[in-house]
């Protein structure tokens, strides 16, 4: 197990650096920093003082080896968006994205678990159809569109909601059902998959003809060894959740990690680009060691 | 295969909603290939006396779903859009099902330190948030259709690669393989001729499945302004596009969020009947 959890924050790590390369090695080849920071109307010496100044004139080894060099020290270099270090800007960010990342991800849980338990419990039957087809539809919504449907419902039309920006507890509820609508989908299929092969498991049949009634069954015996792969598809909903607040602190105009990563894009700031995927990477793998470690804890037998 | 069709038949019949998905697929796709077509260029004529029609309205068929800012028909712009949406999900999914089920059979047959380096690359791609690579990658690249498939493309191989992989090693122990070998049919032979095929009905599972979810990523990213670019149109753009006008047109946007949803879960409704038709 101990050989699982470093493949799969190994996973992780190898995939931070190989994105940051990318990103350095893309924000070199597609035009001139110096020329797009100064603008049109930079004159040949203007650029030139910029390339030189910022190290711009030296081979892109050398550069590369010269940012590699800063990034350890934990310099980002300048955010020419925000006027501002980069790096400052990122972390100023990402409490806002984490929150709703948090709350996205434990309710997800909570709800999917209880929807999924039924589902499974009367596998079959009218309830499980029924929360099965919530699901496929949850799944098959798309998310921006669906939030867009809720701020013209809820902050439009009704005046309920407010439709952007983060201004006390009000604003917290559009963005978060929007990153839980598509999160419960996959979660309640987990859950619910999951249990149905487990409660068919010779344990359960004998816990049953013991004469254990059913649902104590379920809570106590079933449940355990079901959250394993739910856990690991929970795990893999992070990922899933990263490409949510793109879309979602987009359209709600939400000051998070995620806007900064599009405003980067869109406005070619390369330090802030940086710095945002490095955060939002260190995130990932972070989550990732403590799901790995919640399976210590729900797996006795990974304890060995 | 001909008892394939029968037996997917048999269940469609009995299965309302796995009927009704069915119609709505073959109906999109033949509208949306017959509007990119014929209405394309119509798609595109402006008329600002007709701005912001609302659906339903007596204005002929071409407005029957109304205008939308610039006073374009809205039933020709979605048709148009829903062939780049489905031409986009389609070449991805053609692409990466391709590849990753080459490269899964490979993994699964070849010696074990291929096999592990093929499986590590797969947990690489799969610790990156696709979103975000494609984002970046669109942006610092370029926004072409290409590069936006070859992307999606790229960030969707591991699944394939794990099933085809996961289909190789369940076959190469079964008996009727090892006969095949011990009564001499080369080893490629016995890669093509059997487990290639054992392994085809996990994959097309997966295709309905993934056709749906590369759908609706195109979509984000062409609403992000980093996919399909105007005055090409996807459904995701429409939508982007519908948001300025949301409070007062809301079938704007409303609309081509409708198709891509109702498209998405088609799909999936139909992949369940696949699945169970293929996989037993």
């Amino acid at each position: 197990m101990a050989l699982a959890i470093s493949r799969r924050v190994g996973a992780s790590v190898v995939a931070l650096c190989a994105l940051i390369v990318f990103v350095f090695v893309m924000a070199r080849m597609t035009g001139n920093p110096a020329a797009l920071y100064l603008g049109e109307g930079a004159s040949q010496q203007q650029i030139h003082e910029y390339e030189v100044v910022h190290g711009l004139n030296k081979p892109v080894w050398n550069q590369f080896f010269s940012y590699v060099r800063d990034v350890v020290h934990g310099d980002f270099g300048q955010s020419t968006l925000y006027n501002a270090p980069a790096m400052h800007v990122a972390l100023s960010r990402f409490p806002n994205t984490l929150v709703l990342a948090l709350v996205t991800f434990v309710l997800g849980l909570l709800i999917g678990s209880v929807l999924g338990s039924v589902a499974a419990y009367w596998e079959g039957r009218a309830a499980d159809k029924v929360i099965t087809a919530i699901s496929t539809a949850a799944l098959s919504f798309p998310s921006f569109w669906l939030a867009l449907v809720l701020v013209l419902v809820f902050a439009l039309k009704l005046g309920w909601l407010p439709s952007s920006g983060m201004s006390g507890l009000s604003s917290y509820v559009l963005p978060i059902v929007t990153l839980l609508v598509a999160n419960l989908g996959v979660v309640v299929q987990a859950v619910r998959d999951s249990l149905v092969g487990v409660l068919r498991s010779e344990y359960v049949a004998a816990a049953t003809a013991k004469g254990m009634r059913r649902w104590y069954v379920v809570t106590r015996h079933a449940w355990r060894n079901a959250s394993i792969p739910v856990l690991t598809i929970a795990g893999a909903t992070a990922v899933g959740i990263v490409n949510g607040a793109l879309i979602v602190e987009t359209v709600f105009d939400w000051p998070g990690i995620g806007q900064v990563v599009v405003n980067a894009v869109l406005n070619r700031d390369f330090a802030l680009l940086q710095a945002a995927v490095t955060v939002i990477g260190i995130a990932v793998v972070v989550f990732n060691v403590l799901i790995e470690l919640s399976y210590v804890f729900l797996d006795p037998r990974i304890r060995r | 295969m001909s008892e394939t069709w029968r037996q997917f038949w048999h269940l469609l019949k009995r299965d309302v909603p796995a009927f009704i998905a069915l119609i709505w697929l073959v109906l999109t796709v033949i509208l949306c290939t017959w509007g990119y077509f014929t209405v394309q260029t119509a798609s595109l004529r402006q008329n600002l006396n007709m701005r912001l029609i609302p659906p339903g309205t007596s204005h002929g068929l071409a407005y029957l779903l109304g205008t939308d800012g610039l006073g374009r028909s809205y039933v020709e712009r979605l048709l148009v859009a829903g062939a780049t949406s489905l031409v986009i999900a389609a070449s991805v999914v053609a692409i990466s099902a391709v590849i990753g089920g080459a490269l899964g059979i490979i993994s699964g047959n070849a010696p074990s330190a291929v096999d592990t380096v093929i499986m590590r690359v797969c947990d690489v791609i799969m610790a990156f948030p696709s979103m975000l690579l494609a984002l970046i990658a669109l942006y610092t690249i370029s926004t072409s259709p290409v590069v936006l498939i070859g992307v999606l493309a790229f960030t969707r191989l591991p699944i394939y690669i794990r099933t085809a992989r996961g289909e190789a090693l369940r076959t190469r122990g079964l008996l009727y393989i090892s006969a095949a070998r011990m009564s001499g049919t080369r080893p490629m032979a016995v890669t093509f001729r059997h487990i290639v095929r054992a392994a085809l009905p996990a994959v097309w599972t997966l295709v309905t499945f993934e056709i749906a979810l590369t759908m609706l990523t195109e979509s984000g990213l062409s609403f992000l302004g980093v996919g399909i670019q105007p005055p090409g149109a996807s459904w995701g753009l429409l939508v982007s596009d519908g948001q300025t006008y949301l409070y007062s047109s809301w079938w704007v946007a409303v609309l081509p969020g409708i198709a891509i949803m109702a498209t998405a879960v088609a799909l999936r409704v139909l992949g369940g009947v696949v699945s169970s038709v293929l996989e037993g």
